[in-house]
């Protein structure tokens, strides 16, 4: 049998199946986003980080913990964090740390390698994403905004933010919110009349040709709160359909590789711990499986395979899959994609190689 | 109709059809095929939700004057042409739409020989068990009050109690049981030697057995969603042909790759490339339906 042969039933069938499974965490994620975007004050963020960097951005790390969320809808949800003035490398840190640095995920690692060494094997795998995460968003604090994040949402930030590095709460200052009555309300609304202000963020009066700057100036009482939840609603299944043509990418090309390319080659390349590493991170990048049940699949691989190599396939997978590659493309520059898919890769397989002096 | 209308009408239309798609799936039976149970209740909440999203959109194009922008205008998304409008719902809607009309809801044998058959229990998502301390050495149990000492040995259960068995008396099994029974020094006694009867899907064994002698009955064990089921096979000697007229037929009959039988037959587990390996000495093979729910989870 040949190493690739395609039937499009099979395709279909692994396709759906990841639609379903990812989809309904998508539509969660996109709402809270939504929920978020209108509800959140706007400085809230740098009320709850400390002001110290490498605190903040060590502390971004575990707030998984507290607000669990898988790959698929933590995307949409720092989009939101952002415009929010969550720092940009806290919102990077999060992104890649939550999806496993939260309390689903050790309890399901630990139950699918029981007999596995499960304690050891999930205390490593949260140690070493959280390592991971917090090592991008240290480096991440180095850049300015504008180097590796998407036009798009640049424009949407705290303007000041946009010129500085990518951790500086003093440039977080919300803009102005015309005429509306003040605290969270004005807050809340607070990025419209900066993308109404010709999406440059710089605190500017709204355009007069604005449709949406006339309606703020008009509407001077703060929106009622059932008229803000269905704009969160509406601006969440907004996200969500911008999101979703993105999974659905993903999806057919995990499905692909699924149903059309012989796995079997997997384990023959697993024999040398180089190749085991970064053929385990690859699988991992190509199947795309969800960071709560991706540890019953690696607990399962053929018992040829170490446990490094199935430790940098748990870490790896939940940070940079096929899906989130085309998910991250509405955050990130394609070039920081490149650069931060790279990084990984060679960062997790030096530290799982390095890890494979030890025994478990 | 303005642009901003357009826009939000072909939204609604997208949740609309994502949320038939969804809730067919749940309420049909369908998506016990494609995820585990645990996942299941949220492709329901998801298509409830869509649709109230939907209507929520439709409502308010309805009662929204085209002059008057609303705060849930657009503004944070990308002001799209009607053309790329329109292509970004079509991708939104045709890939599912034709999937949902081709899928079969189970894979085929090149799926199957594709990710390799797995024969050992031990490799299987909580196979490997913890190792249970050997009870050979182990000082004898005391016996619990107003029992006899030789009624605390018989600590063995009856795999019958918690196994069906069939008015014929053979034990009702699956594919996995026996996986997981055979690296297990406690469960394989209770199947071995037994009659068992189990449904799964033929497929030749080609590779060990290419004279036919043997044929694996594969299931696909999921642990998350299809994409990631894996197939889990039994080796089965089919029941032996004496003349070569039913040589001839046995031939004719050979059931086609993946179409589900039923087996009746002795199990035993030998050792077989260094595995204890479960093999069927199969009394009838015969065609069955497939079982109510196709994936084992």
């Amino acid at each position: 049998m040949s190493w690739f042969s395609f039937h499009l039933q099979d395709f279909a069938f692994a396709f759906l199946s990841v639609l379903f499974e990812s989809v309904p965490f998508l539509l969660l994620g996109a709402l809270i986003s939504g929920l978020i975007e209108i509800f959140v004050p706007a400085r809230l963020m740098t009320r709850l980080l400390p002001k110290n960097p490498v605190a903040a951005v060590a502390l971004s790390g575990l707030l998984g913990a507290i607000f669990p969320m898988c790959e698929c809808g933590v995307v949409p949800v720092i989009r939101r964090l952002m415009q929010k003035g969550l720092p940009v490398s806290c919102a990077i840190t999060y992104l890649l740390a939550a999806p496993v640095l939260n309390p689903i995920v050790a309890v399901s690692t630990y139950a699918a390698f029981r007999g596995q060494n499960p304690a050891e094997m999930t205390l490593w795998r949260l140690v070493l994403s959280y390592v991971v995460a917090v090592g991008v968003g240290l480096v991440v604090t180095r850049l300015r905004p504008a180097q590796f994040l998407h036009p798009r949402v640049v424009e949407t930030l705290p303007g000041a933010a946009t010129r500085r590095t990518a951790f500086r709460f003093s440039a977080l200052t919300p803009a102005p919110a015309p005429a509306l009555a003040g605290g969270a309300a004005a807050e809340a609304v607070a990025p419209f009349s900066r993308e109404a202000a010709g999406g440059k963020g710089d605190g500017a009066a709204p355009a007069a040709d604005d449709p949406l700057a006339a309606v703020l100036e008009s509407d001077l009482a703060p929106p009622s709160f059932g008229r803000r939840l269905l704009t969160a609603l509406q601006r969440g299944a907004e996200d969500f359909l911008d999101v979703a043509i993105f999974v659905i990418l993903g999806a057919a090309l995990a499905s692909v590789f699924n149903t059309a390319v012989d796995q079997r080659i997997i384990e023959l390349l697993a024999q040398n711990p180089w190749a085991a590493v970064g053929t385990l991170m690859l699988m991992a990048f190509f199947v795309a499986v969800c960071s709560t049940s991706d540890a019953f699949i690696a607990a399962s691989l053929h018992v040829s395979i170490p446990w490094y190599a199935r430790l940098a396939f748990l870490t790896f997978g939940p940070m940079f899959d096929v899906k989130l590659m085309f998910l991250y493309s509405l955050v990130f520059r394609r070039r920081f994609i490149v650069w931060l898919a790279l990084g990984l890769f060679v960062a997790i397989g030096l530290i799982c190689v390095r890890l494979s002096v030890l025994s478990l | 109709m303005q642009n901003r209308q357009f826009s939000r009408l072909l939204s609604a239309l997208t949740l609309l059809v994502w949320s038939a798609v969804l809730l067919y799936f749940y309420f049909s039976g369908r998506l016990n095929e494609y995820l585990v149970g645990v996942y299941r209740p949220f492709v329901a909440v998801a298509g409830f939700l869509m649709l109230g999203l939907a209507g929520l959109m439709l409502v308010g194009l309805r009662r929204e004057n085209p002059a008057t922008p609303t705060l849930a205008d657009d503004l944070a998304l990308p002001r799209r042409s009607r053309a790329m409008q329109i292509f970004a719902f079509l991708v939104l809607v045709l890939p599912v739409a034709s999937a949902v009309a081709v899928s079969s809801d189970s894979f085929s044998s090149s799926v199957v020989q594709h990710r390799g058959l797995v024969t050992d229990g031990a490799n299987l998502p909580g196979g490997r068990l913890p190792t249970t301390p050997s009870t050979a050495n182990a000082p004898a149990e005391p016996p619990l009050p107003g029992q006899s000492p030789a009624a605390a040995d018989d600590t063995k259960l009856d795999v019958s109690q918690y196994l069906q068995t069939t008015p014929d008396g053979h034990l009702l099994v699956s594919v996995f049981d026996l996986l997981m029974a055979a690296p297990d020094d406690t469960l394989r006694p209770d199947f071995e030697g037994r009659t068992v009867e189990l449904i799964g899907q033929y497929l030749p064994d080609t590779r060990n057995h290419a004279d036919g002698s043997r044929f694996n009955l594969v299931r696909m064990y999921m642990v998350c969603c299809a994409a990631d089921a894996r197939p889990i096979a039994v080796s089965v000697e089919p029941p032996p042909t004496t003349t070569a007229n039913s040589t001839a037929a046995a031939a004719a009959s050979k059931p086609a790759d993946m179409a589900w039988v039923k087996v009746v037959g002795k199990v035993q587990f030998p050792v077989e490339n260094g595995t204890r390996t479960a093999v069927i000495r199969a009394e009838s093979v015969a065609p069955s339906d497939p079982p109510a729910e196709v994936m084992l989870y």
